[in-house]
């Protein structure tokens, strides 16, 4: 009771203080850097030559109907595969006695922290018309360009996400129900379909939704390996870049939006009640498997081709950056390398810098903003917090364009300086940073707070002496989570480039689309390594000091990272 | 009066925690507020802390109105219900934080820190992290980070309701000996009646956001106004008279005997508890209990027909 009293009534007497104003300027920025561009977009799309018109969305309809059918196609596939194979990995790590489990999770971690398309690109290096496996090898003839490359290469970029949502909520069961459950009787494959699975609903409704929206957004794989199949996405970054047609652009990326907020109300509606992670750990037992045998042989299979599929795939990358034509001549050369050190170091450089400086924003403004949504501190939380979080459902292009309509303004020098590209990821990492604020703030007693007060402190003694010191766990969550983001993503920030703020992604991709595989390869591997170092540097810093809350949010932490690329 | 609280009340939206809360408390005192969870103890200590905001009525300290004081303002300190220790700071810098806003030097700070764990018993806890600390450390430390301002009432939030039993009987003493020993003024809220009674000078028993009776823990115990405080303090047996009349009596207030009594019951049941048997007895159509000093000779069986005596000067009338 005192707790609920508490958050509601605490800043009385003291609102106009110094984080009183820190909170207006932070709750300013969620509307000028998210509600002011979606709503610029929205207001573009509904008019045609100047006037008011639905125009492009009857156009859209219309002319463009197979777009829509196709990314719908696409979208149910990849969800359903991707769905099954996380679900194989989740169960393989925590539901199973197989050895390897580590050497799972390592290869999965690693897919997270890789770029977009590096999927693409390796299916183009082992199956493409040249590919290794496919011509080389096999000696095929056939057509990799398609529905079925899209949709298999999603579902394997994407399984990684839903692998951990999934592990998540499997974690967080409790393991006596599954034994009452076997104890009265239920047979092993009754006691998955019905305790195990339905209490792990959470996480792979959550995973659904991702895998889905993300599938929408993405415009890379289509485009690279699509042939002549498109998609709404694909449609809207050419219709943008290439025509430049922006309010059509906007008719389609907002189109987008539309399943993707179909899925998030019912997710809404599924999840009402449920938390998303259950606060409770209970300790997992190390008991014997307790799946049907040729339950687990499935996942045994399923999981092993996946880790050997990805491994593959690196494997591919790392040796495409090393030799001199990929198909042709597979001879050693450093030359790739030599040519990213003369003319596109500056563009991983620049990567670097901006995932630098975002990642700091993001980490500081994130924590914040989690003391004063979640304590609720400050008036019209719920909307800034329901405002903070659109970014998580909407398609990164559609995020993009917005972006490019409500700032495009600006001077050219000020766009120079890449503060859209950094504000854009800021913005649409921010969310993660505050839900893993307030999940450590969930398990800091609200007294803390208080007895700062009552021993004589203001409230930026409060946030100073408490809220700073004990956030430091989701402040580095958010700092890690929003320099991979930044170093890795696409999809948003490719409407923002200029030939001065030209960041890695973008080379590789141009790479990719020049069909210049070594270069690809070369940028793929830089991005992965400095990622991976910057992640593992960080979670070694993490893990070596214990602190209560590492266990906790390194949960949320897996699931958040990259879940609205 | 040192501190008065005026008609104080809260509503939380419909609800209506505190009504008409008025209360005068002197220098020196310890006054419980006693009652069931949800009876607007613990919102009406935190509207005396500043943490809530009274709809209406007035906190006077010292003659000074401090109803609108912010909690960093007021001269009041808080032993919260979960100490409240900062978990990131080492047991000396919990016990001095709130010296920091009082432009102390830092190595008196230190010193009256150290003095202050001396005090309060832990002589050499001062480089201990609080998770190394046992619970009624804990509580030790919250104590003296909350003695070390000076402040001129101690609010005291269920403190012990962390503890096990055992060691809650023995801090309770230790409470209301440092109480004592600085002579400060503190409220205490709980809802363990024994508690209550074992420390406070008065206590204030609260129902549904109302006072209900004001006392001495004695007065409370011995003459409980209402047929509410007589139930919620310690055990008793309401019984109605002819005429509808009700009264309370605690169970040792009641003799039984095989030949002289006002009444006339049936023994229903017993239950041994070593110095004392609790007998179940069927009077007028209602069951008492009463506890009885345990003898070897003397062990009534179910179904026994016995005398029933009320001790005249312990009965409670109620209102």
């Amino acid at each position: 009771m005192a707790i609920k009293q508490n958050s509601k009534n605490s800043i009385i007497g003291a609102s106009k203080d110094a984080p009183f104003y820190l909170y207006l300027l932070l709750s300013a920025g969620v509307l000028i850097f998210i509600l002011w561009p979606t709503l610029a977009i929205l207001k573009e799309s509904i008019f045609f030559n100047g006037s008011f018109s639905f125009e492009h969305y009857r156009n859209l309809f219309t002319t463009n109907r197979s777009l829509l059918k196709n990314s719908l196609f696409v979208g149910f596939w990849t969800t359903i595969i991707a769905l099954f194979i996380g679900l194989c990995c989740a169960l393989y790590v925590t539901h199973t006695s197989f050895k390897g489990k580590k050497l799972v999770l390592m290869v999965l971690l690693l897919t997270l922290i890789s770029p977009p398309f590096v999927s693409s690109l390796a299916y183009i290096m082992l199956f493409g018309r040249r590919g290794l496996i496919t011509w080389k090898i096999l000696k095929l003839h056939w057509n990799p360009y398609g529905a079925h490359g899209i949709i298999m290469m999603e579902s394997i970029g994407l399984a990684t996400i839903a692998a951990f949502l999934i592990i998540a909520v499997l974690k967080g069961i409790d393991r006596s129900l599954e034994q009452a459950s076997l104890d009265l009787g239920a047979s092993k494959w009754s006691t998955l379909w019905h305790i195990t699975l339905p209490l792990a609903r959470p996480g792979i409704v959550t995973a659904a939704l991702i895998v889905f929206i993300r599938s929408l957004s993405d415009f890379g794989t289509p485009m690279f390996i699509g042939g002549n199949y498109n998609v709404l996405a694909t449609q809207a970054y050419m219709t943008a870049i290439g025509t430049y047609n922006l309010p059509k652009a906007s008719a389609i990326s907002t189109l987008l939006v539309i399943p993707a907020f179909i899925v998030f109300l019912i997710y809404r509606k599924i999840m009402a009640g449920t938390p998303l992670f259950s606060k409770k750990t209970t300790a997992t037992t190390h008991e014997e498997c307790s799946l049907p045998s040729w339950v687990s042989t499935t996942i045994w299979i399923v999981t092993w081709s996946f880790i050997l599929f990805e491994l593959l795939k690196y494997t591919t990358i790392f040796s495409g950056a090393l030799v001199k034509t990929w198909g042709v001549n597979f001879s050693f050369t450093l030359h790739h390398i030599q040519t990213l050190k003369l003319a596109k170091l500056g563009s991983l450089l620049r990567s670097i810098k901006y995932a630098t400086v975002s990642a700091l924003a993001a980490g500081i403004m994130g924590i914040a903003l989690a003391w004063f949504l979640g304590r609720k501190k400050g008036p019209f939380t719920h909307a800034i917090d329901f405002i903070a979080d659109l970014p998580f459902i909407l398609p990164g292009p559609f995020f993009g364009i917005a972006y490019l309509l409500a700032f495009n303004w600006m001077p050219e020098a000020v766009l120079g300086t890449g503060v859209l590209i950094v504000t854009n990821c800021v913005y649409r990492q921010l969310t993660l940073g505050v839900k893993s604020g307030i999940s450590v703030l969930a398990q800091i007693n609200p007294e803390l707070e208080d007895a700062v007060r009552d021993q004589g402190g203001k409230g930026l003694h409060v946030f100073k002496d408490v809220i700073i010191p004990l956030l430091k766990p989701a402040f580095l969550v958010s700092f890690v989570n929003t320099f991979t983001f930044t170093m890795t993503t696409i999809g948003g920030i490719i409407f923002l480039i200029t030939p001065y703020t030209k960041v890695a992604t973008a080379e590789m991709f141009d790479a990719i689309q020049q069909g210049d595989i070594g270069v690809s390869s070369v940028m793929a591997s830089v991005i992965i390594l400095v990622v991976m170092i910057v992640n593992v540097s960080f979670s070694w810093f993490f893990l070596r000091k214990k602190s209560i809350s590492v266990h906790k949010t390194e949960e949320s932490y897996v699931p958040s990272i990259k879940a609205a690329q | 009066m040192y501190l008065q609280l005026k008609q104080l009340n809260k509503k939380f939206g419909n609800v209506r925690a505190v009504i008409d809360f008025s209360l005068n408390v002197q220098e020196g005192e310890l006054v419980s507020l006693l009652g069931p969870s949800g009876c607007g103890k613990t919102t009406t200590l935190r509207m005396v802390g500043g943490f809530l905001q009274p709809n209406r009525g007035e906190i006077i300290l010292e003659g000074e109105n401090i109803t609108s004081l912010p909690p960093e303002k007021r001269p009041t300190a808080t032993v919260f219900q979960s100490y409240a220790l900062f978990p990131h700071m080492d047991v000396l810098e919990n016990v001095t934080y709130g010296l920091k806003f009082k432009k102390i030097a830092r190595k008196k700070t230190l010193q009256m820190g150290l003095e202050m764990l001396e005090k309060v018993g832990l002589p050499n806890a001062a480089a201990k992290t609080i998770d190394q600390l046992s619970g009624g450390e804990q509580q030790r430390v919250a104590l003296a980070r909350s003695l070390i301002t000076q402040p001129k009432v101690l609010l005291l939030d269920e403190p012990l309701s962390n503890l096990d039993a055992k060691l809650r009987i023995r801090m309770r003493r230790e409470i209301r000996q440092i109480q004592k020993d600085f002579g400060i003024t503190a409220l205490y809220v709980t809802h363990d009646q024994e508690e209550a009674l074992a420390l406070s000078d008065r206590v204030v028993v609260m129902e549904k956001g109302s006072i209900t009776q004001v006392d001495t823990p004695r007065k409370i115990y011995t003459s409980a106004q209402n047929s509410f405080v007589a139930d919620f303090i310690g055990r008793s047996n309401i019984f109605t008279l002819k005429g509808n009349k009700k009264i309370a009596v605690h169970p040792e207030d009641i003799s039984l005997s095989e030949e002289h009594g006002q009444y006339e019951g049936i023994i229903v049941g017993h239950q041994f508890k070593g110095a004392m048997t609790t007998y179940f007895i069927a009077v007028e159509k209602q069951v008492i209990e009463a506890d009885i000093l345990s003898r070897i000779d003397q062990n009534w069986e179910e179904g026994r027909k016995v005398k029933v005596t009320f001790n005249k000067e312990s009965i409670m009338p109620l209102f």
